[in-house]
């Protein structure tokens, strides 16, 4: 049955519609994930909206495919330009930058672009072996689980993404999750902040929240008078010595895969996290550790195999348990949502071939991503030249289309308006963003659940403690309140 | 505005959103114990979710405004505020996102859907580029109209899909 379905899912692949679509979708990816301002997370909401008409499988592909190419595309202007072109190759613009000034630009890139295929391409192992895996053990869980679960998550996104504040990420969560509530409630159809208003009735859209928080921050920022920075010229791509370059770091390429996908699998922390880890990783792991930050290869191959690995981790929790493992992971459920997937644990029952046909469009973008890459990067790394004050309304003008095009509806661009303001307000204060989506995107399953749950049990949160599942996602919350608000700290201290 | 004054700044906004939630929560719970609903018991109400994030979003934002006040303190922080303000003003590249935002908010909020796409987008593209000097003015003329055009197309005629 498994080989009926990735056999499907190759031909669906192989359709001359779906092969134009792939190669426009990961190269549009390429070159998004290259300019800087414009994150994976951004490519995916615009094109959501923009898939919005295409045939199911087709906006799969696309979709997945940009994703693939954002990821890879972020480390040439990391390495050109030093300044990443997404937050998951700030690694590699470590050791890329330093390759290129001293004329190993094309080396670089062609290291970074094969480390993130095989990154990829090794994390498509374990969508395929642990989402049926967690899926089965998903089945487990009932209504007090799905409410911790997506507790959890959002604390653990909190934390992990703030920046050593946790209480800014929480807080950003918090929002995320009261934003959640407005509109029609799940359980008793009440409606929640609404005033009156029919379109806040029916529900704050997600698409145009995504864009507004991951987009508009960015178009505002670009108004600023910047001066251009320095492009270095890329060198040859010197395939051969590329390659026998990854066969001598295959044991970095699989350690740095591992990271990425572990990395991926928890919720809310994103490709970036992945490709620090992988980094340090290596330099710890290395025996010329000082080499590293001076133009050392491994630092390229381990920064890029980690952040790209990352995409399948976090696709594993979006398909087994619909908890989005990063930024990008939470627009991707967002849009499974809207094609009429329903990701978590009835995936495998309801739609069995989803798992395969994901790895399957995975692996294939990772693979044109490659092939593209190699072959336009001459032409695409042009594109760092155009001014930001010419591209950034134009994108602005597909952050409209891709608002309005989810239900035809005015009112979603100004939804999409004013979360851009909160996303500006966000970061302008170091909030991280990622937190307040995922409360967006949890909040219905954390709120429908906890109602169900407490109507079941007439009322009493008794039975949140008697479930081993539910005490196990419940110690692992106080221990992270505990850790994070220095309560642990306080109490070691007190015993020695 | 350093991190802390901004911490300042931001806690007050965020304990305002805490009390208009809780309130709101409150508010739902009252109105969904009477007729047709006539749920009275807490746990089970809609107003549940509101009022525990409200309440959680309050600590928190407190925790965060009492962090900040430390370091700046209350009045010297107010005063930063609209010390803030006053150089804001004066700052080329604010003055440059605020006017920015408000041509996008002009596009977003007041063109589309009076007037057909391509005179939207057109209006607030050459607006917004002739604003930040984008190029030289023909170049922004042609660069506009290209992009316009080729939305259109795409979209439109390729896609099949009506534009805003």
């Amino acid at each position: 049955m498994v080989l009926t379905y990735l056999g499907q899912a190759l031909a669906t692949v192989f359709a001359p519609l779906n092969i134009v679509v792939l190669l426009l979708s990961v190269g549009s990816g390429l070159v998004m994930g290259m300019l800087p301002g414009l994150s994976a997370t951004m490519a995916i909401a615009l094109l959501t909206g923009l898939t919005y008409n295409f045939p199911t499988q087709t906006a799969l592909i696309a979709l997945l495919g940009i994703y693939v190419g954002s990821i890879s595309g972020g480390c040439q202007s990391a390495i050109l330009l030093n300044i990443p072109g997404t937050p998951a190759s700030a690694s590699t613009a470590l050791d890329g930058y330093p390759m290129a000034r001293r004329g190993e630009g094309g080396f670089a890139i062609s290291l970074a672009t094969t480390a993130s295929m095989f990154g990829t391409l090794l994390s498509v192992v374990f969508v395929l072996t642990l989402t049926p895996f967690l899926t089965k053990m998903a089945l487990k869980f009932a209504s007090w689980e799905f409410f911790l679960l997506s507790i959890f998550g959002i604390m653990i996104c909190g934390a992990l993404t703030a920046q050593g504040n946790a209480l800014k990420g929480w807080i950003s969560g918090i929002v995320g999750l009261l934003v959640s509530v407005i509109g029609l409630d799940t359980v008793d159809t009440f409606a929640r902040f609404s005033y009156g208003n029919v379109n806040l009735m029916s529900r704050i859209q997600l698409i145009p929240v995504m864009i507004g928080l991951f987009g508009f921050p960015e178009i505002v920022r670009s108004f600023k008078k910047e001066e251009n920075a320095e492009l270095v010229p890329l060198s040859k791509f010197n395939i051969g010595k590329n390659f026998r370059t990854m066969l001598k770091h295959w044991v970095a390429i699989i350690r740095s895969s591992l990271i990425g996908v572990a990395v991926g699998i928890i919720p809310g922390v994103g490709e970036d996290t992945g490709g620090w880890l992988s980094y340090w990783a290596s330099k710890s792991t290395s025996k010329d550790p000082e080499s590293f930050g001076t133009g050392n290869e491994l630092g390229v191959i381990s920064a890029e195999t980690g952040n790209n690995a990352c995409i399948g981790g976090a696709l594993i929790p979006v398909l087994s348990l619909a908890v989005p493992g990063s930024a990008p992971a939470a627009v991707l459920l967002a849009a499974f949502l809207m094609h009429g997937y329903r990701p978590g644990p009835l995936l495998m029952t309801e739609s069995p071939s989803f798992v395969y046909n994901v790895s399957v469009y995975l692996f294939a973008s990772s693979f044109v991503m490659w092939v593209l890459a190699m072959i336009i990067a001459r032409g695409t790394v042009r594109i760092l030249r155009v001014e930001k004050k010419i591209l950034m309304p134009v994108i602005f003008l597909l952050c409209v289309v891709g608002s309005y095009l989810i239900n035809y509806n005015f009112f979603d661009i100004k939804v999409m308006f004013i979360f851009g303001l909160i996303g500006l307000a966000l970061s302008s204060t170091n909030f991280p963003a990622a937190p307040f989506l995922l409360g967006v995107i949890l909040g219905p399953m954390a709120d429908s659940n906890l109602r169900r749950a407490l109507r079941l049990s007439d009322g009493s949160f008794l039975p949140m403690f008697k479930r081993p599942i539910s005490v196990f996602f419940l110690i692992i919350i106080a221990g992270m309140i505990l850790a994070q608000t220095g309560v642990l700290k306080k109490l070691k201290r007190g015993t020695k | 505005m350093d991190s802390k004054q901004k911490d300042f700044t931001i806690s007050l906004a965020l304990i305002a959103v805490g009390l208009w939630a809780t309130i709101g929560g409150i508010r739902i719970y009252l109105k969904a114990a009477r007729p047709p609903y006539s749920i009275t018991q807490l746990s089970i109400s809609p107003g549940l979710l509101p009022i525990i994030l409200g309440a959680l979003l309050l600590i928190l934002s407190t925790m965060l405004f009492t962090k900040s006040v430390r370091e700046v303190g209350v009045k010297n922080g107010f005063l930063t505020i609209f010390k803030w303000f006053k150089t804001a003003t004066g700052d080329g590249d604010i003055r440059s996102m605020v006017i920015g935002m408000l041509i996008m908010a002009v596009y977003s909020f007041l063109l589309i859907g009076k007037l057909p796409y391509w005179a939207t987008a057109l209006i607030y593209l050459l607006a917004i580029m002739l604003y930040l000097r984008a190029s030289k003015v023909w170049k922004i003329v042609v660069i506009s109209c290209v992009i316009v055009g080729a939305i259109i197309l795409l979209f439109q005629v390729g896609f099949n899909v009506s534009l805003p």
